[in-house]
């Protein structure tokens, strides 16, 4: 459904709801509003950062939100979440529906979410997008990449959830989603995926056009634990999913079936006071069955990607947090030292993104955020290769200021 | 030197287990535990717990702010004021919950614990609390 189509039909019916006799009498008080406004700025020094122009800076880095939720029963929650974000081409401020379902909490261990979730994944993924719940402007890239974060967002489908007390032993956090999500091959992020899959076979480079993708399934799930020692929370996560996209590359129709076997992360957190700390690896792995018929090729593509991350934030007080990270992030876990690259006539460190960044937050004011960002980056491992068409430079700094507000 | 610091976290974590908020902790007459371990009272302020024994749903409320509010979030839910916002932020900006309800005084928390059933929350020592119960923080 169109998005405009889709809002008003949300807002219709919230109206009719609304308006609607004794027989459920909701009133507008008993509607939680909530929402926020992001707009920052980038600018580097080199490269351009993924579809956003900032080697010349650019404002293209925005993010709104607005939700609504409802209690109609006890232990029943309806809401949805509307949603528009720009980063370079990517979004353009169009609104979507973020989230939205029903859910069932029957027990505290054990409910269920039907509708359009955020999908479960890592510590940060669900809460990436609203810029007040993290010291940093952009998420460690090796475990939250921004080039695919349309694909790791939500999932439409269904979840089952729960808290399990273990006494002594603390508590368990337990998600399980099935479903799936619609993908929008036409963003350049999707082409761009495509194209450095590719490398190394006959396809790679080659003019894509027409690409579409379908998925199948998505289904995964989240498990944390929150350990007997205050602070400490470890989780593990993955996600398995099936992708049929199919495209014409260099002028001949090509099929590409992608499995995605896992897309496992692991997770460590420690908060005491004001201090913070945590790190995460990651591991992901793609099969991809390529296959033009027309030409009688067909060819294996093994993806096997790595990233991992540190990270130190510390709260100096109700205005100021400073904080820190280090993120490392391999698209080829097999070929760290761009040998493949270099092959085919393109920069080793296409291979990599190690990327050493400082933040500084302030809270001038309640629900106002400002925030400063560095990043020191050696390598284009998750640049766009579209966006640089003049060539990529190995070391390059990313500078970034952000402002939001929420209510 | 190993023995005398093990004997330093001993002492530590046994320090820190015993720093109980001096808030109460009342709830509605309906109500029928008598205490709650601390576990139990982080739960129900991060929506992790939310019926009593009975069935009866568990409603929550809290302070805006003040010694009393920083203190028992500090102490019983084991977050600072940031991370205690922040968590409730990610709640409901994935709209998995809202947070509980606060109130600007003491007393207009008491009132509202004293006529909602399942209701519990939390005051200071010297704060007048009639119509509700204290139960005992284990």
């Amino acid at each position: 459904m169109k998005t405009k189509q889709f809002f008003l039909a949300a807002l219709t019916a919230g109206l009719i709801v609304l308006g609607s006799g004794t027989a459920m009498a909701i009133e507008a008080k008993d509607i939680a509003i909530h929402g926020f406004i992001t707009q920052g700025f980038l600018f580097s020094s080199d490269n351009n950062y993924l579809s956003a122009n900032t080697k010349d800076g650019s404002f293209e880095f925005s993010r709104m939100g607005l939700n609504f939720s409802l209690e109609p029963y006890e232990k029943l929650r309806i809401g949805i979440q509307l949603f528009s974000r720009d980063l370079g081409t990517e979004g353009n401020n169009d609104i979507v529906l973020d989230w939205g379902y029903l859910d069932y909490r029957w027990k505290d261990y054990l409910g269920v979410r039907v509708g359009k979730i955020k999908t479960p994944y890592g510590l940060y993924n669900e809460g990436r997008d609203m810029d007040f719940l993290h010291t940093s402007i952009l998420l460690p890239q090796s475990v939250y990449p921004e080039n695919m974060r349309d694909l790791l967002v939500s999932i439409q489908g269904a979840c089952l959830y729960g808290t399990v007390e273990m006494g002594t032993l603390g508590g368990l956090d337990y998600q399980v989603i099935g479903g799936t999500e619609n993908i929008d091959a036409s963003a350049p992020f999707y082409s761009d995926l495509f194209n450095r899959a590719t490398v190394g076979t006959p396809f790679y480079g080659a003019p894509i056009a027409g690409l579409t993708a379908n998925m199948d399934y998505m289904v995964g799930g989240s498990l944390q634990w929150k350990t007997p020692l205050d602070g400490l929370r470890l989780g593990v996560s993955d996600l398995i999913n099936k992708i049929d996209n199919t495209a014409t590359v260099g002028g001949i129709k090509v099929l590409a079936d992608m499995d995605v076997k896992r897309w496992s992360v692991f997770s460590a957190e420690y908060l005491r006071g004001n201090f913070g700390l945590a790190g995460e690896y990651f591991r992901g792995k793609i099969d991809i069955d390529v296959r033009a018929p027309a030409a009688g090729m067909a060819l294996p593509i093994d993806l096997d990607l790595e990233g991992y991350y540190g990270q130190i934030s510390y709260r100096f007080n109700k205005w100021l947090e400073l904080g820190t990270y280090y993120s490392e992030f391999y698209p080829n876990a097999n070929d760290k030292d761009g040998n493949g690259w270099k092959a085919v006539g393109q920069p080793d460190f296409l291979a990599w993104q190690k990327d050493w960044t400082i933040s500084v937050r302030f809270d001038p004011l309640e629900r106002l955020v400002l925030k400063f960002e560095t990043h020191f980056i050696d390598g284009a491992g998750q640049l766009t290769l579209a966006a640089n068409p003049d060539g990529l430079d190995k070391s390059w700094t990313l500078y970034a200021v952000q402002c939001s507000y929420n209510f | 030197m190993k023995r005398t610091v093990c004997l330093a976290l001993v002492l530590f974590l046994c320090l820190s287990a015993s720093a109980i908020a001096g808030e109460l902790v009342i709830v509605n007459s309906s109500v029928s535990v008598t205490a709650l371990d601390p576990d139990a009272l982080k739960n129900i302020y991060l929506g992790n717990k939310s019926q009593w024994s009975d069935g009866t749903r568990i409603i929550p409320v809290m302070l805006e702010r003040g010694p009393a509010h920083e203190s028992f979030i500090k102490n019983v839910v084991k977050k600072s004021l940031a991370q205690f916002s922040s968590y409730w932020q990610q709640a409901i900006f994935t709209g998995k919950g809202q947070p509980p309800q606060s109130f600007a005084s003491e007393a207009e928390l008491v009132s509202y614990v004293a006529k909602t059933k399942g209701a519990i929350g939390y005051i200071g020592p010297s704060t007048a609390h009639e119509g509700v119960k204290v139960i005992d923080q284990k």
